[in-house]
């Protein structure tokens, strides 16, 4: 858990960050989202001490951040930024091993780790350990970017614009990569982004930020539906309100009993997604795709119009 | 690559090239310079000065008097062959072997015209090398360099071919070959300095280049770090820069005389106004601005994003620096030393002229007894450390720098 209780940030005595306090709960993913100079990679940094505080706490833990000698403080906290910032003159294996390395752990426990988070992010270890960066997609230098953030077990995942320099599809497979990631493992992520559909995709709850103020720090449905002023409503988008509501949920929350003609919809799609497909095919229900022997189910448009407009 | 040295067969239905196509594909347009270079010097140009002593006007020599009958039309022979496979596009290895077998055989030939000429029992007799002999030389030294650009060898095989090079010079010169031309008569009766002074150079070239590194590498990182010094510092050494030698050595005198003569100890250990000391100093002041701006710029050269990770995944400034930014100025600081070390030994010639030994005695003895051959024995083998420093600096850069995409392709 991630206490920040009235932190400010001055430049020249002009506030970067003025006056910020939000509760960030353990084994979720916050993203902070706002304009370019809204001082929310600011407030990030302030979290691993790159930038210190002008005034206000930061507790991690229950603990002050400003007890712990910067570098160590970050050794226990992983940081991934845009562009992967990957050493060019290391291999894969030597990248992440960085902050392992730095805390002496044996040589064994090392090789173990690097070869268990190769695995996790579905890269082989004979073919990938010994690579160097510049011989990775970008997709790839990406996951090993986030693989050596990872690599000492951090409680706390800080994330500057980390798919900002990958293509749309990749993009959407690292986030959902990482959505899985964070499921399995637990960490705390706070995570920078200007990508709006990103925040609503990945975060458990989202921060808005404009000028050096904290807006609104909420869960997605709240901001959708009750945004609390008009900048924050048109952050997240007022026009499209009623679809990221729809892509909030997947369909089997509206699933009911019952027969549809057409072809089956995969269980994990979004209402977003169902509804799209039922407009294109022209039906009025949709069946969803069960294992064999379960009883049919169904998706139905009066269902998700339904959904859409819930608040 | 220049040009392909094979050309490709022609496509179908382009197989009626007019006559003038095929010169163009047939014939090397160096290797037609080289052979307009070559061809009339071995006719027009003298081979080498023939002087009844080591002071008088010499008078000049042809290939054709300065040679035996046979051995001329060996020489003229072999000029022409490689002329002919340096015109036409014969493959690089040819070429390269062709422009070996020149060089050789031109230096033989000068080595055999000093014995032919020189009467026997004549040990005032001096026979030198001309404009002929230089020119031929530098003939086919071009057709060599460009054989090599063209073959592109791997670093290690450079440094073989450097060594091949350099032990079939000493076989030469062991066996005697050049022992009637003036430029040994001169070595051979000084022999000993010679090789003194050879270290000597050395010594002053690389000693200051190791001092100049242990002093620049520190400071261009401070000018990397602090970034309101970095144009002061370098403004500064590059003042030093344009300082003329000659001046340097005039404006070391005073302090370095005044050391000598109040600090205990300097003296003994070889600090005075004149001598190696201010050309010591001089060298590395010299030394300074390459080896400062190239770290700074390697330095600077690293990607932010690359420290900015460093520094969030915990690594000290210390750590950043030594793990992170040094490796990656790397192939600039190394650019840097190459420099620094072919400067120092061409800029070490001029520390003789204070007494501070080196080559460079006899480029200003040769000088001052108007002895070009003398002046030669400073300066060629200055020229030859400085191609061979360069050769081997150039060779160890890239293996530092590729070693890291050698192994991750193996």
């Amino acid at each position: 858990m991630i206490e920040i209780d009235e932190i400010s940030k001055l430049y020249d005595g002009r506030a970067v960050v003025d006056r910020v306090s939000m509760q960030i709960p353990a084994s979720t993913i916050t993203a902070i989202v706002g304009t370019s100079g809204s001082g929310k990679t600011t407030l990030m940094r302030m979290v691993n001490r790159l930038i210190d505080q002008t005034s206000g706490q930061i507790k991690i833990n229950g603990q002050d951040i400003t007890g712990t000698q910067p570098h160590e403080l970050r050794r226990r906290i992983g940081y991934v930024i845009q562009g992967h910032g990957l050493f060019p003159h290391q291999t894969v294996y030597d990248n992440i091993a960085t902050v392992p390395r730095l805390l002496k752990w044996d040589r064994a426990k090392i090789e173990q780790k690097v070869r268990e988070l190769l695995a996790l992010f579905q890269l082989e270890f004979d073919s990938f350990a010994r690579r160097y960066p510049h011989e990775l997609s970008g997709g790839q230098q990406q996951r090993v970017g986030v693989a050596r953030a990872l690599a000492a077990e951090p409680d706390l995942l800080l994330m500057d614009e980390p798919f900002g320099a990958l293509d749309p599809i990749i993009r959407a497979k690292a986030q959902s990569d990482l959505r899985d990631i964070q499921r399995k493992l637990g960490m705390t992520i706070l995570l920078v982004t200007h990508d709006m559909d990103e925040a609503f995709r990945l975060s458990d709850r989202i921060a808005v930020m404009n000028a050096g103020k904290l807006l609104q720090y909420a869960e997605p449905r709240t901001l959708l539906t009750h945004p609390a002023d008009s900048f924050v409503a048109e952050m997240v988008g007022q026009a499209e309100r009623a679809f990221r509501l729809l892509s909030l949920n997947g369909i089997d929350a509206i699933a009911e009993d019952g027969q549809a003609a057409g072809a089956a919809l995969p269980a994990d799609l979004t209402q977003r997604e169902a509804l799209s497909d039922l407009l294109w095919s022209g039906r009025d229900a949709a069946p969803i795709a069960q294992p064999d022997g379960n009883a049919p189910r169904r998706v139905t448009l009066s269902r998700l119009l339904a959904a859409a407009a819930e608040r | 690559m220049i040009e392909e040295p094979d050309q490709p067969p022609a496509p179908f239905g382009k197989r009626k090239t007019g006559s003038a196509d095929l010169i163009k594909q047939k014939i090397d347009k160096l290797g037609v310079v080289i052979a307009l270079i070559a061809m009339p010097t071995l006719l027009f140009v003298p081979f080498v000065t023939f002087k009844a002593n080591r002071i008088v006007q010499g008078q000049p020599v042809w290939v054709f008097s300065a040679l035996p009958t046979w051995a001329a039309a060996c020489l003229m022979l072999v000029v022409i062959a490689v002329l002919v496979s340096a015109i036409l596009k014969a493959g690089v290895l040819v070429r390269m072997t062709a422009a070996c077998l020149g060089l050789v055989t031109v230096l033989i030939a000068i080595g055999l015209a000093a014995s032919f000429l020189t009467p026997e029992g004549n040990s005032f007799a001096r026979v030198s090398t001309a404009t002929g002999f230089w020119m031929l030389l530098f003939a086919f030294a071009m057709l060599l360099i460009d054989a090599l650009a063209r073959l592109r060898p791997r670093p290690l095989a450079r440094i073989l071919l450097l060594l091949a090079g350099l032990a079939l010079l000493g076989l030469l010169a062991r066996i005697g070959v050049w022992n009637e031309l003036s430029l040994l008569k001169e070595f051979s009766s000084r022999a000993d300095s010679f090789w003194r002074e050879g270290w000597r150079h050395l010594a002053l070239a690389v000693g200051s280049l190791v001092i100049a590194f242990a002093f620049g590498l520190p400071l261009g990182i401070l000018c990397y770090r602090v970034e309101r010094l970095r144009a002061a510092i370098l403004n500064v050494l590059n003042v030093i820069q344009t300082i003329p030698s000659i001046a340097l050595f005039g404006l070391l005198i005073a302090p370095l005389g005044w050391i000598a003569a109040n600090l205990p100890g300097a003296s003994e250990l070889g600090i005075r106004g004149i001598g190696a000391a201010p050309a010591f100093i001089a060298l590395v002041l010299y030394a300074l601005l390459p080896i400062v701006a190239n770290t700074v710029s390697g330095l600077v050269g690293v990607d932010a994003a690359v420290s900015n990770a460093a520094k969030g995944l915990g690594m000290t400034d210390g750590q950043i620096l030594r793990r992170i930014e040094l490796p990656l100025a790397m192939p600039a600081i190394l650019t840097a030393i190459r420099i620094v070390l072919v400067q120092n030994i061409g800029m070490a010639t001029i520390a003789a002229l204070i007494g501070g030994g080196g080559f460079g005695v006899f480029v200003f003895q040769g000088i001052g007894q108007t002895a070009t051959d003398l002046v030669l024995l400073g300066a060629l083998p200055t020229v030859a450390l400085a191609l061979c420093a360069a050769v081997i600096m150039d060779a160890l850069t890239e293996l530092a720098t590729r070693a890291r995409k050698e192994i991750a392709t193996a």
